[in-house]
């Protein structure tokens, strides 16, 4: 080894402290980078290859009723590919000792392994055989996972009325439903909702739809016109009842696989850079001490003949082995949370597998990023270097210039006994290191707060959703919208106290050249139950007059107030309406457009028209309510509110959880580290002062204090800066974030803010005593009779 | 003018004093025994090569330094039984030191690093008055990078002085300066001894500044070799190196 090498290895050693926060910081940057990345591209690729295998449908119609042999006109059209026209029908399901509603989808299957558009795959057991006289299902895993359901076992389901007992001889997953949710709602209630695949013939039978589909998925080829084909089957299968066809974009599964992938993509942009922003000002803060401390060796090796470049290599060469040691370190983090994270997905998707694995982009990202950060951290230290004569460098480095600094500085300084003036003139005199010291304790913070700020954001989406928007206790879903006398049946359910008509029909809106599909939601004046909130908890009421939209289609559509948006609506038969926006709300969860349940009514021509009833009961008549829904006919669905905060609480907070965890330690060791090489710095520099401040007689406590008032002073003015700018970048976080269906209500939260502030605080005071113990192992002999 | 050291109460007492630095066969004996008188008001000069032990002693007197045995008396009270805190006060109140390299504070101006020691002394000096001492008062504005070398170091005794130390121990005072600037050092040195009577004890290898002394002390090998008497102190504008 060349002694310069030597050398390296040994300077990197004594300085192994810093070395180690810097190269712990890089790892970090680089291990939330890679993984982020990584897990997007996994994830991203996992989908794609699950797509493509099992043929996810690009379109999909769902119609009242058409004749099978429209297949063949439709297989014609120009585009398509594969066809598959199924029947689908809703249904509830009974398990015993479970009382409460759970509902499901039925689909119908032909031959399954050669199901040509979302082609369903059997985790377990066989698909049915239809020559049999039981009827034989294959359910969805989650929901036999969520209830320990195995092949052999049964249930019962009321279809159309009919209560049959289906026979479970498989358990499967479908690319339909990678994320398995009720139909509108957004959240997952594996067990409470299932999707169970049966033979034709039996489900036509069921559903009362022989010799006919009603659920059209339609894979198109790759240069399709899509637009074009979504109208030729508007017009084709209009007379049917359809509704306008859909894209991916509507399948809430893929859909929320999209909006997952854009917020790994955020995650991965925002938060690494401040770690490798630190990094870069440990490494500058250690080499150029180091720069400093070697002057005279420096100045030896030139004078031995050594060029300044060669010298100048060992200080690059040490910031190479930390860069390289950070991304080493940063690989083993990346598995690590990427695995971590795949099996977190995993229990949400449905996906066949989900191989974590990290692409040469990303490291070639985290590289080039990781080595800006170590080059930024060295060139300081190397310009030195360079700069450094060789007779200069024997020669003891002049006292660091104090100059006057400007007079409002000067004026406060004097205001305070001169130790405090030592410290403060330390910090105004080296303003670019005090200035990274706040930034290194700002970014620390801004970590923490927008680690507390999840669990906050996701209580106020919680509260503002169930507390605010959905405060009844069921909503009850009918198959077709009904006159007002069922309306009357269904209020007069045992145990109902309140009960609010509603109907919900799907629509595309147009504004422009822009386009949007979502639900237009008719509610009554005055509603109680279900209501308009912003997300701030202000309700806003429908109107007869025009459409008070969601912000996410505001967006979508680029319209806002005053605006006149076109409204298709296909219901058995057309309807184009314009109608004005009245206001644009900011909601928590959804994306809709809403409208009075009356005008809704006249619009479509079904005046008094109800598509669904939701209802607060009685708690003590919980079980007679359960009964009298499975006994009345022409309920589709039943969606229990408490079950979806459940649901959606464990969602987020899983998910949360293991981000806060992730985010605390390391702002804790961003913290440390900080604090740690700030205090380093002031002791190195100040070794001298400090023995001297004890020869005239101050005692190590106020010798201390100038030890420890640099970085505390530094502290506080970062502490409250970092509160208000993490809150801000909080801010920003989760508006990136946010998707189309979520808006994250963030809320400044002084309490949880505090908490954060006083674990940095303790972080910075722990690793800052660290430091402080140095002082009273200062030799005042040795100190004072060095030069340096 | 010389100071009849006979009349004095010793201000020091020194006896057996040893130091050894680490121990084993690299031990270094640093002073192997000293037994000395320092009476109030005396100027004595330490002379004697590098690592005869001159500088250790003036450390251990200093309350910088623990001997490793023997005993060391200052107003009758022993400095070897005192804690740090005790140490603290002791040097606090009745010592100052010059060194070699100033040792200024360098975030601090001329004034300010005065004013340090006039916030926690008893009975300082005016600053102005410790400035116009050295000859300073027209700097007491600058920070030690704006000063020069013999500057820094007047600022420095201005700084040792304005806490009216009964002693005052000088490493090398002028190992720094020039002959000009080394003589108006020690002139100011001086004048804090005609003035307020403070003792010093001035280390150094330069055997002219010894005639500033009313005792000039030898050292060789951790010992005291000679100690000599000066019937009449030298002024420091007499002196040449």
């Amino acid at each position: 080894m060349r002694p310069l090498t030597r050398k390296l290895f040994r300077d990197l050693w004594r300085m192994r402290a810093q070395s180690l926060a810097v190269v712990a910081l890089l790892a970090i940057g680089v291990g939330l980078l890679v993984s982020s990345l990584g897990m997007k591209t996994s994830l991203a690729d996992a989908r794609d290859r699950y797509y493509l295998d099992k043929r996810l449908s690009d379109l999909q119609v769902h119609l009242v009723r058409a004749p099978l042999r429209l297949t063949d006109r439709i297989q014609a059209l120009p585009g398509v590919q594969d066809v598959e026209a199924r029947v689908a029908a809703p249904a509830l399901l009974e398990l015993p000792g479970i009382t409460e509603q759970m509902t499901a989808r039925l689909m119908s299957i032909d031959d399954a392994e050669r199901t040509r558009v979302n082609r369903p795959w059997l985790v377990r057991g066989r698909w049915p055989d239809e020559t049999g006289g039981r009827r034989e299902v294959v359910l969805n895993e989650a929901f036999a996972d969520a209830h320990a359901l195995q092949p052999g076992d049964g249930l019962i389901a009321t279809i159309r009325g009919g209560r049959e007992r289906l026979e479970i001889v498989g358990i499967a997953n479908s690319p339909e439903f990678v994320f398995v949710s009720p139909p509108g709602q957004l959240f997952p209630q594996p067990d409470r909702y299932a999707l169970i695949w049966m033979p034709r013939r039996a489900l036509e039978q069921a559903a009362d739809l022989g010799g006919a589909f009603n659920d059209l998925v339609l894979r198109v080829s790759v240069d399709a016109d899509i637009g074009l084909l979504k109208r030729a089957l508007d017009d084709l299968l209009g007379g049917y009842g359809a509704q306008p066809a859909q894209g991916r974009d509507r399948i809430p599964s893929a859909r929320f696989l999209d909006q997952e992938l854009d917020q790994l993509a955020t995650m991965a942009t925002l938060i690494p850079p401040a770690f490798l922003a630190v990094a870069a000002f440990l490494l500058n803060v250690a080499l150029t001490r180091l720069v400093e401390a070697e002057r005279s060796n420096i100045g030896l090796l030139k004078a031995f003949g050594f060029r300044a470049w060669e010298v100048a290599t060992g200080y690059l060469g040490m910031a190479l082995v930390l860069v390289l040691l950070g991304l080493v370190t940063g690989a083993v983090l990346a598995e690590g949370l990427g695995q971590m994270m795949a099996k977190l997905y995993l229990t949400v998707y449905r996906l066949p597998d989900l191989p974590f694995a990290t692409d040469l982009s990303a490291w070639a990202i985290a590289a080039g990023v990781a080595s800006l950060a170590g080059a930024a951290g060295c060139v300081n230290a190397i310009r030195r270097v360079l700069r450094l004569s060789a007779a200069q460098a024997l020669m003891p480095p002049p006292p660091p210039a104090f100059k006057h600094g400007w007079r409002g500085a000067e004026m406060f300084s004097r205001q305070f006994d001169a130790l405090t003036r030592v410290v403060l003139r330390r910090i105004i005199g080296f303003p670019r290191r005090s200035l990274t010291t706040i930034f290194g304790v700002v970014c620390a913070l801004s970590l923490l707060i927008l680690a507390r700020q999840f669990p906050i954001a996701i209580d106020q989406l919680l509260a503002i959703t169930f507390e605010g928007t959905r405060r009844q206790d069921f909503s009850l879903t009918l198959i077709e919208a009904q006159g007002r006398d069922d309306w009357q049946a269904l209020r007069r359910l045992p145990g109902v106290l309140e009960a609010e008509p509603f109907r919900t029909v799907p629509a595309v809106f147009r504004f422009r050249n822009r386009e949007a599909d979502e639900a237009l939601v008719g509610l009554v004046k005055g509603a109680s139950l279900e209501r308009l909130v912003d997300y701030n908890g202000a309700p806003f009421a429908v109107r007869d007059d025009g459409l008070v939209i969601t912000r996410g289609l505001a967006t979508q559509l680029g319209a806002t107030v005053g605006d006149r948006i076109e409204v298709a609506i296909t219901r058995g038969h057309q309807v184009q309406l314009e109608l004005p926006v009245l206001a644009v709300v900011t909601v928590a969860v959804g994306n809709n457009a809403y409208l009075d349940l009356d005008v809704l009514g006249e619009f479509l021509r079904e005046p008094g028209r109800i598509g669904g009833v939701h209802v607060r009961i009685d708690p003590l008549y919980r079980e007679a309510f359960h009964e009298a829904v499975r006994g009345t006919p022409g309920i589709a669905g039943v969606s229990d509110l408490a079950r979806a905060r459940d649901s959606l609480q464990r969602t987020f907070k899983e998910g949360a959880g293991v981000m806060t965890g992730i985010f605390v330690t390391f702002a804790v060791l961003m913290a440390v580290g900080i604090a740690f090489a700030t205090s380093s710095v002031t002791l190195a520099e100040q070794r001298r002062d400090l023995a001297t401040l004890q020869v005239l007689g101050f005692s190590r406590r106020e010798v201390s204090y100038v030890l420890l008032a640099e970085i505390g002073a530094l502290t506080l003015v970062a502490l409250p800066l970092g509160v208000f700018l993490g809150h801000w970048f909080a801010m920003q976080f989760l508006q990136a974030m946010a998707t189309d269906l979520f808006t994250f209500p963030a809320r400044f939260e002084s309490g949880a803010y505090a908490t954060a502030a006083a674990i940095v605080l303790g972080a910075i005071i722990a690793a800052a005593l660290l430091v402080r113990r140095e002082v009273d192992a200062i030799n005042l002999v040795e100190s004072l009779k060095s030069r340096e | 003018m010389s100071v009849d050291v006979q009349a004095k109460v010793p201000l020091f007492e020194v006896r057996a004093l040893t130091r050894v630095f680490g121990h084993g066969e690299s031990a270094v004996h640093a002073l192997r025994g000293i037994d000395l008188d320092l009476a109030e008001g005396e100027v004595v000069i330490l002379l004697g090569p590098s690592g005869s032990g001159k500088s250790t002693l003036l450390n251990i007197l200093g309350g910088l330094d623990v001997p490793t045995q023997g005993s060391v008396k200052f107003a009758g009270r022993n400095l070897q039984g005192m804690d740090e805190r005790e140490l603290t006060a002791y040097r606090r109140t009745w010592v100052g030191f010059i060194f070699q390299f100033y040792n200024l504070i360098p975030s601090l101006t001329a004034r300010e690093n005065i004013e340090l020691v006039t916030d926690i002394a008893q009975s300082p000096l005016p600053v102005d008055e410790a400035l116009a001492m050295v000859g300073l008062a027209h700097r007491g504005s600058h920070f030690p990078a704006q000063l020069s070398g013999g500057e820094q170091q007047r600022v420095a005794i201005a700084r040792a002085l304005a806490k009216r130390p009964r002693m005052l121990f000088c490493d090398e005072p002028t190992g720094a300066l020039d002959l000009k600037t080394g003589v108006m050092t020690l002139e100011a040195l001086m004048q804090a001894n005609y003035k307020f009577g403070t003792t010093l004890m001035i280390v150094t290898h330069n055997a002219d500044i010894a005639r500033l002394g009313d005792r000039v002390i030898h050292f060789a090998d951790g010992r005291i070799r000679e100690i000599a008497h000066n019937p009449k102190r030298a002024q420091p504008a007499d002196l040449h190196w």
